[in-house]
């Protein structure tokens, strides 16, 4: 696991979203603001993310969950296996649209 | 009911509610379902008849005065009443954290106090209307005070040792009777003892609340990683070259293998539902709708059943140190089967 900066940003289009690096705690009211800034997030690409913790599950829900709230939902992609893994024991992969990074 | 009472009764009633809603959704983690809440009422209302009967008794046979009751035998009656109650949600693992046994405790004592002022409202209906306001603000909020109290030391103490017995209610029990008994000395300037509660309680157990959710997310934060790390390890077959992995290595003279393969299907699938109990918290604090129960997590809690009885007592407790089986620990497993 490496210890890279967490960084997130635009991607190719105006909902898409790239996250890398470490989502925890600290980070994670930026990670908030960025993600209520994008008026319809359709896709979070989490290849780059290599560490979430419980704040940055946090902030993954509530933006799910605002994007249910306008009826639209947001997909999660390209989610490396250990925090694909993550997501599957706290059960989130039953209500998240989730897909994980091909080998 | 008459209506003296109908009229009346909302002071007597409505200041300890007030309180009892604003802790319930002061609770980001929603820990304590409203249904709960009303079975909690109600027992409290239950406890509350059981302690009349007692009192009735015990005040019948007491040589001294009404006062000297009040101050020194009731509150033993009444506290210990509820904590019977709280020691029951406690040992069953129904409550684990602060925030939920003070919700639960504070249940309990209004449920308790709901019944003794309207008994009171009933019987005496002579009563002035300052007597009322003062037992709407002071003596119901000083019956959940006292439980919320119990609730919180006696948490506090099985977090230390989960299988502590009735030893961990004690404190508790000891502080909510000198409170209660406190209280019913102060009754002399009944309008003091009210504001006394009114001022001291609710902004106590307001900085507990904030304390015990500040406490939950370090827990969730710290505990989800570790949880994650140990099934990585376990995944990648790296498990055994890790700490923990020699700890439980190093019980290879004292097990067998097959006990010790027990042990290691255990400390994973503890692992897994430890997290799936966190994950249930988190959509809760996200304000989403708690998943149902599905089949793999029904198996796997069958299968932790299966495995603990298997493995026994003795090797449960050399397993202890590398589950960290707290209160928190063993209470978010029971969090997944309600």
């Amino acid at each position: 696991m490496s210890d890279a900066a967490f960084s997130i940003r635009q991607g190719a289009h105006a909902g898409e979203i790239l996250m890398s690096g470490r989502l925890d705690a600290s980070q994670c009211d930026a990670a908030l603001a960025f993600l209520n800034a994008v008026k319809q997030p359709e896709v979070i690409d989490l290849a780059g993310l290599d560490y979430i913790a419980s704040a940055g599950l946090r902030v993954i829900l509530m933006t799910v969950k605002r994007c249910n709230a306008q009826g639209s939902g947001v997909r999660l992609i390209n989610v490396c296996a250990p925090i694909y893994d993550i997501f599957h024991y706290a059960g989130f992969d039953q209500i998240l649209d989730i897909s994980r990074a091909a080998n | 009911m008459n209506s003296f009472l109908w009229a009346r009764a909302p002071i007597a009633l409505v200041p300890v509610m007030l309180f009892l809603i604003a802790l319930v959704q002061g609770d980001s983690f929603k820990l304590v379902r409203l249904r709960t809440v009303l079975i909690l009422l109600a027992v409290g209302a239950v406890a509350a008849g059981v302690s009349y009967a007692i009192n009735a008794y015990a005040y019948e046979h007491f040589a001294g005065g009404f006062d000297a009751y009040s101050r020194f035998i009731s509150p033993w009656i009444e506290e210990c009443a509820k904590a019977v109650i709280m020691l029951y949600l406690i040992r069953t693992r129904r409550v684990g954290l602060l925030v939920d046994a003070a919700i639960a405790g504070f249940a309990i004592g209004t449920g308790f106090a709901l019944v003794e002022n309207l008994y009171y409202l009933a019987s005496r209906p002579d009563t002035s209307l300052g007597v009322q306001v003062i037992r709407g603000f002071g003596t119901a909020i000083m019956h959940g005070g006292t439980t919320t109290l119990l609730a919180i030391l006696s948490i506090t103490l099985f977090e230390r040792r989960p299988n502590g017995r009735w030893a961990v209610l004690l404190p508790g029990i000891l502080a909510a009777v000198v409170l209660h008994s406190g209280f019913n000395w102060l009754l002399v300037k009944p309008a003091l003892a009210a504001l006394a509660m009114l001022l001291v309680l609710p902004f106590a157990i307001y900085l507990v609340f904030r304390h015990s959710e500040r406490t939950l997310r370090n827990w969730l934060d710290a505990d989800l990683d570790s949880k994650a790390r140990l099934l990585e390890l376990v995944n990648s077959g790296t498990f055994l070259d890790s700490p923990v992995g020699r700890v439980l290595n190093s019980l290879r003279d004292r097990f067998q293998g097959e006990d010790l393969a027990d042990m290691l299907c255990l400390l994973r699938l503890h692992g897994e539902l430890a997290m799936r109990a966190k994950g249930v918290l988190l959509l809760r604090e996200s304000g989403m709708a708690d998943l149902p129960l599905d089949d793999e997590t029904r198996d796997k809690l069958a299968e932790l059943a299966q495995l603990e009885r298997s493995i026994g007592t003795t090797g449960m407790l050399a397993l202890r140190p590398l589950m960290m089986a707290t209160g928190k620990d063993i209470w978010q497993l029971r969090l997944l089967s309600r």
